[in-house]
């Protein structure tokens, strides 16, 4: 996804005024928050799962080349195929070559995030490979020529009246707010597409080194039909999604479902296995690395122990004013604003970081326990040290520098309150009508200095 | 016991009242108290801001500051937390033997002997995002405040949400921030109390400048003014 350099700001002012969004945004990350509240304390064994899901995953990201060597043996083993991808560029056109060697004409796709940091349905139609979403949501943000705007949800900032109007509008079907009938019609629309595809393609939620598995979590079962009935299936998954065993992939599913949707457990989970009768003739399975590796070995390594449930969007109130298309990048959030700057090029999404108050309510909902507030405190320093050649952040640092002064000679920093105790005007905070509050006509330090509690 | 207090700068700069009450309170406790007069900031700023030389020369002076301190105890959940929590991240430690309180945590753990008269009003309490979150401090406040007699603690819709200071966050991301506080100021008016209690001198300036600005009648207190002002001191014990 492309990105303009200081402009999240300008797009969370274009959000605030959108109370539509707003609406429907809060309504369903509420509801979302409600159900997972529940499940959490109706499961007195909560923060033992959690305590074990954020061990296994950095078990997982300590022995990562271990555990994918493993991984690789086991599924190719099975009959499966494993090509490894270092860029984004990389993935596109080994899956492009994968599905022009097959002759194929039509992709049916699952919904997955790598596949979104491929941009790859709009890829592979450009190439001329004709590529549905299936997943509802996916599918609805395809035809309005949308990006996602958050990574379980991908329509959520859209409500019942605007997915009827972009149906009829897009489809031809009748006007309807039926949920039942509007899902009818992309059923049906998508039903002739699974069987003229030649290849389908997922994501991966988890990839099991232990028995060489992948496994994906959907409400819809159109994962299931994605994989089971076109003749070549690739699933796209970077390298950090390996989880050792089958019990620490249990483990994670206790929590997974709930912190995503509030579900006790998701509609289909399927693992795929290759050389089981009945499914496609190949399977395979792309490693993506696309900046990953250099996120590991940084300070922000603990953010790929991410399994993508999107409770830190859910729950946190920036998100939930800006909406996931404010932060123009594929992961929104507090998870994104982390990833979009790791994964990429240093100095590429300066701002991301700064979009949080930094209040944790991330850090307390992440089921894996990542220190969100801390990742995003690095990643401003970061920022800091990419962008000191820019005025901006020239200009800031001088005043940090002069700050750091003072604080440093309280000296100084009496005589600068002197003054500026005798600024007549008030200054306005931020914006509108909040002003700064006036100087207190004495400070406590100086009551003391004049011996005023002795 | 010997206690340093730490007063935060906004709380300095802003409301002395919060360190008149703090100092009140250590004292009929029965603690002395040091206070170091050149103490200025603890850093948090700059650190928040992703400028963490600057931060950590500011941290190194604070540390210098209370070089001879074994219990620091200060008015502020973020500026407690950037101490306890935050200034490993910037290669500073605190020997062992230095304790750090927030004082809400300190008088919950030390201020058994702190008695309050009569004092029947209505409070809404804001659980401060760091103070809650960093350090941990839910029940602490509630307890304290709950031993004052008539007082009515009301908890707010949605009371642990975040009041949108963030620090700079509500210079860089000013709308964003004034959003967020104008809805705590509506949640605070909808719990019909026109006064509301927190751990945070920042949190407490927002709220309360944010109130202003929406015309709206609110004290915005620390915790320990409500405290103090409901103590009765020693004198009227005997």
């Amino acid at each position: 996804m492309e990105f303009t350099p200081r402009s999240i700001k300008a797009n969370f002012t274009e959000s605030l005024k959108d109370f539509t969004l707003r609406k429907n945004l809060t309504k369903a990350t509420h509801h979302t928050i409600e159900k997972r509240d529940a499940l959490k304390a109706a499961a007195p064994d909560w923060n033992k799962w959690r305590d074990a899901a954020a061990a296994s995953r950095r078990e997982s990201l300590l022995h990562l080349d271990r555990y994918l060597a493993q991984f690789e043996n086991q599924f190719t083993a099975l009959g499966g195929e494993v090509v490894h991808a270092t860029t984004i560029e990389d993935a596109r056109s080994k899956i492009l070559d994968i599905i022009k060697a097959e002759n194929g004409r039509t992709v049916v796709k699952a919904k997955s995030m790598v596949t979104e940091e491929l941009e790859l349905a709009t890829f592979l139609n450009a190439q001329d490979i004709e590529t549905w979403e299936t997943d509802l949501g996916e599918f609805i943000i395809q035809l309005a020529g949308e990006h996602p705007s958050h990574i379980t949800a991908p329509a959520i900032h859209k409500n019942r009246q605007q997915i009827a109007q972009l149906l009829h509008e897009k489809m031809g079907v009748p006007y309807t707010e039926d949920p039942e009938l509007l899902t009818g019609y992309a059923r049906q629309f998508l039903r002739q597409k699974y069987l003229d595809a030649d290849v389908g393609i997922s994501g991966g939620n988890f990839i099991i080194a232990e028995t060489g598995q992948v496994i994906l979590v959907e409400n819809e079962a159109n994962i299931r039909l994605s994989t089971v009935l076109p003749r070549i299936h690739i699933a796209v998954t970077g390298v950090e999604k390996v989880v050792p065993s089958q019990q620490d992939y249990a483990n994670l599913m206790r929590l997974l479902p709930a912190s995503a949707t509030g579900q006790k457990m998701a509609g289909y989970v399927s693992a795929l296995t290759p050389g089981v009768s009945g499914g496609p003739e190949r399977m395979i399975v792309i490693l993506l690395d696309a900046g990953r590796r250099q996120m590991l070995a940084s300070e922000k390594w603990e953010m790929l122990a991410c399994i993508r449930c999107g409770a830190c969007l859910n729950v946190c109130p920036i998100f939930n004013r800006g909406g996931g298309h404010a932060y123009g990048s594929v992961y929104p959030g507090p998870m994104g604003s982390i990833l979009t700057p790791g994964l990429s090029e240093p100095g590429n999404a300066p701002d991301h970081a700064f979009a949080s108050s930094l209040c944790g309510a991330c850090v307390d909902i992440c089921p894996v326990k990542i220190p969100l507030t801390k990742l995003l405190l690095q990643t401003r320093g970061d920022v800091v040290n990419t962008h000191h050649k820019s005025w901006d952040n020239l200009a800031e640092r001088s005043v940090w520098k002069s700050w750091s002064l003072m604080m440093r000679h309280p000296g100084i920093f009496r005589i600068m309150r002197w003054f500026g105790a005798r600024i007549p005007v008030r200054f306005h905070w931020g914006s509108d009508a909040r002003k700064l509050p006036r100087l207190a006509k004495e400070t406590f330090l100086q009551q003391v200095r004049d011996g005023r509690f002795d | 016991m010997k206690v340093h207090l730490f007063i935060p700068c906004l709380v300095d700069q802003f409301t002395p009242q919060v360190g008149i009450a703090c100092l009140k309170l250590l004292r009929a406790t029965g603690h002395e108290v040091v206070i170091p007069t050149n103490q200025t900031c603890c850093g948090q700023p700059a650190f928040n801001s992703g400028f963490r030389e600057e931060a950590r020369e500011v941290a190194y002076h604070f540390k210098t500051i209370f070089h001879d301190a074994k219990i620091i105890v200060g008015p502020s959940g973020s500026c407690i937390s950037m101490l306890k929590n935050h200034y490993r991240e910037l290669g500073l430690i605190f020997p062992e033997s230095v304790q750090v309180f927030e004082i809400v945590d300190f008088l919950s753990q030390y201020g058994q002997s702190l008695r309050f008269h009569s004092s029947p009003q209505r409070i809404g309490i804001h659980d401060a995002c760091h103070a809650l979150r960093e350090l941990k401090l839910y029940d602490q406040p509630r307890e304290l405040l709950k031993r004052i007699p008539g007082l009515d603690l009301v908890e707010l819709n949605d009371g642990q949400a975040c009041c949108g200071f963030g620090g700079t966050f509500s210079v860089k991301m000013a709308e964003l921030s004034q959003d967020m506080a104008r809805e705590k100021v509506k949640t605070i008016q909808a719990a019909d109390v026109d006064t509301v209690v927190s751990l945070d001198g920042g949190c407490l300036m927002n709220i309360q400048s944010t109130a202003e600005g929406m015309g709206v009648t609110l004290h915005a207190k620390h915790v320990v003014e409500v405290l103090a002002d409901a103590m009765i001191s020693t004198g009227e014990q005997a």
